[in-house]
């Protein structure tokens, strides 16, 4: 039986009109707000879209590189650490580029646009201001100048051409249906690498660690409370410092002409005129916790004889990681470690000789310049006493996915860019002079490559003096019993205090920068050992002037446990990148309970007294004494530095240290600093650490009748993926340390890359990271090695004889690489 | 059911399953449109439902192959706010089913509005 067919261009095109809507609602990328989906019919196509991205043996089969010129090959072991083995250089970092974006594709490309201002084409508006930063500050010119200087350099060139064209090599390959899977999320396709890129890792990483700029609030402090005020809250030296060069050190050489000037020279100080800015809020406020310790143990205090080197950067965990592991093969090159993903070579390590690592020295080498125009047009600005330059434009624009474009009119002085120009910002207006635009680096490259060869002491100090920037304390230790740590990186020249405040038009400019051997370095100390941990470089008989954000607490530490070291072993090494002690709680939960009056307080405060007392300092993750004393020593620490509110609220914030807070409460406890402003009366610490308590103490309680409530779950140490989408990462790890123990954890930085090297015998270490080979989200390599260092574990690793692999086909997959 | 009315519906699965191989996704929506207006004796209406099930049953299987036994597969579902992997599938199965469904119920309208004045409009089975 059949119906009439009543109006059947009606319903035809009624039925068009929907399917016409459902193929337009599934091939169009949605926005809502800030958020983007990609066009759902391809993404969820499970032929062609996000499924695919994840196919765990896409490395696993031999390849054709027609840009190779010799076969090479890669065993992979099983957590796909790649063991290199080419005939050449050229053919070693070629692979090394083609392995490295197989794993890590979307980390280089998203690494490189944060570096250059341009995130916003792929995240849109949530990073537009940080795009406007980073073009203001130039990263874009500043790699295309390091390109430049690598070109004058055959074997730094080398590395970084055959590398990107590695790169290139594996993204012409790359079909689009094999994106990894945040392509696909955010819609957009690989770019081609370059050498260029590579500086913008470089640049990165610089951003990281060299991008300290409290002048400002220096400023802003010592014009409101005043020099001797600013000085004792924010001394450069302490009684408590424990100098990464030990004190007696000598130095080799000197800069007579720079001490002649030291002398002479007249501290002037000039105020920050027009200090009253208004507040502004979010702007690239720096990471907490950024810091590293490494150390090398000397034959001495060895069990073995040989010295031991251990190394662990604390850095934003990401995932994928910071770091990428591998093992590299090559004319006389046998190395092992791991390397930035878009950098050529081995970064921290060890081969056959020798082992090496690197903390951060943390100088500041960036300086704000008042800026002064002539004229209302700003084409010129003055310089002195009737000097001036000009002030050069540049237009950049940046593409903001979802929204217009951003066209931006950058100001360029003699002294460097104007940064920040609303006027809301207490930087607006001020010129940024920022030593790594002002020395183009192409040393950093060249000085791990040599480091990669690297043997003797006399190879570690040639290859960490081509280093420029970042500095980094190197330290360095090799089979012939040899340990040393040097300050690697270009240190400005500097008289006493230039740099720490605003500077004024007319104050004196920078003297250049320090001759490289007059960077300090200790080798073989009597002492048998030497470490860094971020705290100050030198003792008070280094005669050039620095200053930097430091923290003595965990160089302290370490330096108490290694000189109470004998017989030394990795065992010891592992005890001791894992301890939880808390040397600032040692010193100041003692006085907040000697500090605290017990009369009249509730009994919430009572029993959270009664908890923390048999506290032994140490950070373990599910111990709640931990929680009890950083809620009571944060809101004591509110309470004293009240008077830094007001300053405090914008992009420009500081305070005094803990470690400030600590000695106060020991040594002056009638201090006017602990006086709350809100009081008619004059509190003192008693007053002040017993209404902390009294305030925090329902939260506290609270919080600790929460079953298995404790110091992991107010940590909250996670690793997070680079864009942040919970999914993606990994969350609620139970993990004990802090910020100033040596096991430096915190919510969002920690130790990225946990190395012990042994140079008994044929060069061993453990090693582990958190994260995982992979930079693929699922692929069962994403992030395993997370849960192992979680437990505090490592994984044991040496320099394989490429024979040894070829026999152990079971235990790692060959991939050969052919011309 | 006999064989006559099935079989074109399984030339439409395989033949769906084996260009979403080489194609883009939307060839899926060609393909159901194709085998909408191949069947003379359906209903537009109920043509929807075997592209629905076709759609629905090579996504599933397509997802399953690809994502089985891996973790994206319940990282997407949280990426989505699905909850978890079984989120992510039906998800995928609906747009898939989706897809098939409403072009193969098109291409039966088409076929229907294409056909000569007077010729009664098929019923249902």
């Amino acid at each position: 039986m059949t119906k009439p067919n009543k109006r059947p261009w009606l319903k035809f095109l009624l039925a068009l009109s929907g399917a016409l809507l459902l193929l337009a609602v599934l091939a169009v990328p949605l926005s809502f707000g800030e958020s983007h989906l990609p066009a759902l019919g391809c993404f969820l196509n499970p032929y062609e879209g996000a499924l695919r991205s994840n196919d765990a043996d896409y490395w696993d089969h031999d390849l054709d590189l027609p840009g190779l010129r010799a076969p090479v090959d890669v065993y992979y072991d099983a957590r796909l650490v790649p063991h290199i083995y080419a005939s050449s250089l050229a053919d070693l970092y070629y692979v090394q580029g083609y392995v490295q974006a197989q794993h890590r594709l979307f980390q280089f490309d998203i690494t490189a646009r944060a570096a250059e201002g341009r995130l916003s084409e792929v995240l849109g508006e949530r990073t537009r201001e940080l795009d406007l930063v980073r073009r203001r500050i130039g990263g874009g010119r500043l790699a295309d100048q390091i390109d430049s200087l690598w070109k004058q350099d055959a074997a730094a060139y080398e590395a970084v051409s055959r590398y990107a064209e590695g790169v290139n090599a594996y993204i012409s390959q790359l079909r689009p249906v094999d994106y990894p899977i945040e392509y696909k999320l955010l819609d957009f396709a690989p770019e081609p690498w370059s050498p260029r890129s590579t500086a913008l890792v470089a640049i990165n990483m610089a951003y990281t660690l060299n991008f300290s700029q409290d002048d400002v609030a220096n400023t802003r402090i010592r014009d409101r409370f005043g020099l001797a005020a600013y000085d004792f809250l924010f001394p450069q030296r302490t009684d408590d410092d424990a100098p990464i060069i030990p004190a007696g050190t000598p130095f080799s050489a000197e800069d007579t002409a720079l001490l002649r000037a030291i002398r002479s020279y007249d501290d002037r100080l000039l105020p920050l005129v027009g200090d009253a800015t208004p507040v502004r809020t979010g702007l690239e406020p720096s990471v907490k916790g950024i810091g590293s310790n490494n150390w090398v143990v000397g034959p001495t205090r060895t069990a073995s004889g040989d010295p031991l080197l251990a190394n662990d950067p604390h850095l934003s965990l990401t995932l994928p990681s910071i770091w990428f592991e591998g093992e590299l093969h090559a004319e006389g090159l046998n190395v092992h470690g791991v390397s930035l993903p878009g950098v050529p070579g081995i970064t921290i390590g060890f081969n056959e000789d020798c082992a090496w690592g690197v903390t951060n020295v943390g100088h500041d080498v960036l300086d704000w310049h008042e800026v002064v125009y002539t004229d209302a047009a700003k084409t010129r600005h003055e310089t002195g006493a009737g000097t001036t330059a000009p002030v050069a434009r540049r237009v950049e624009r940046i593409k903001v996915r979802g929204a217009e474009d951003v066209v931006d009119s950058v100001l360029v002085t003699a002294y460097g860019p104007v940064v920040y120009t609303d006027t809301a910002d207490a930087r607006a207006g001020l010129a940024m002079d920022w030593l790594t635009l002002r020395q183009p680096s192409a040393g950093a490259i060249r000085a791990f490559l040599q480091l990669n060869t690297a043997s003797t002491l006399q190879d570690f100090i040639a290859a960490s003096q081509q280093y420029e920037w970042p500095a980094q304390n190197m330290v360095f230790a090799n089979r012939a019993g040899d340990i040393a740590l040097r300050i690697s990186g270009t240190l400005p020249r500097e008289l006493p205090r230039q740099g720490e405040f605003v500077r004024r038009v007319g104050e004196p400019a920078l003297q250049g920068y320090l001759a490289s051997d007059l960077n300090p370095i200790a080798a073989n100390p009597p002492q048998g050992y030497l470490a860094s941990a971020n705290q100050i470089t030198t003792a008070a008989d280094y005669p050039y002037p620095y200053r930097g954000g430091f923290d003595h607490h965990r160089g302290r530490r370490i330096n108490q446990l290694l000189g109470n070291t004998t017989g030394a072993t990795v065992a010891d090494m592992k005890r001791y990148q894992l301890d939880d002690y808390g040397l600032l709680a040692a010193e100041t939960a003692p006085q907040l309970l000697a500090l605290v009056d017990r009369r009249g307080l509730e009994t919430r405060a009572l029993g959270l007294l009664a908890a923390l007392e048999p506290w032994r300092y140490e950070y373990s993750a599910e111990d709640f004494a931990p929680v009890i004393f950083e809620e009571w020593l944060a809101e004591v620490d509110r309470r004293t530095w009240d008077e830094f509110t007001p300053l405090q609220r914008d992009g420009a914030g500081l305070r005094p240290a803990n470690w400030r807070l600590s000695r106060l409460l020991l040594e002056d406890p009638g201090s006017t600093w602990f006086d709350d402003q809100t009081t008619p009366v004059r509190e003192n610490a008693s007053a002040i650490v017993t209404a902390a308590l009294v305030a925090v103490a329902p939260r506290v309680d609270s919080l600790n009748q929460i079953k298995g409530y404790a110091w992991a779950d107010l940590n909250a140490p996670a690793v997070s993926h680079l864009t942040r989408m919970p999914a993606f990462s990994r969350t609620g790890l139970r993990i004990g340390g802090r910020a100033g123990a040596l096991n430096a954890q915190t919510s969002t930085t920690g130790p990225s890359w946990r190395m012990i090297v042994d140079l008994s015998g044929p060069t061993h270490a453990e090693v582990v990271y958190p994260g995982g080979q992979s930079g693929r989200p699922g692929n069962p390599h994403y992030d395993d090695f997370v849960d192992v260092w979680a437990a505090g574990q490592y994984f044991a690793v040496r320099l394989h004889p490429r024979e040894e692999l070829e026999a152990s086909a079971k235990t790692f997959t060959k991939v050969r690489f052919r011309p | 059911m006999t064989l006559s009315r099935i079989l074109p519906t399984v030339v439409f699965l395989a033949l769906a399953f084996l260009l979403l191989l080489l194609a883009p996704w939307w060839v899926l929506m060609v393909v159901a449109f194709a085998y909408g207006c191949s069947r003379a004796r359906v209903s537009p209406g109920f043509a929807f439902w075997p592209g629905l099930l076709v759609g629905a049953l090579i996504y599933l299987l397509g997802a399953l192959w690809y994502g089985g036994g891996g973790e994206l597969p319940g990282m997407l579902g949280r990426v989505f706010s699905l909850g978890s992997a079984g989120g992510l599938y039906a998800l995928t199965a609906l747009v898939g089913g989706l897809s098939a469904g409403a072009f193969a119920m098109l291409g039966a309208y088409a076929r229907a509005a294409l056909r000569p004045a007077g010729v009664p409009e098929p019923r249902a089975y």
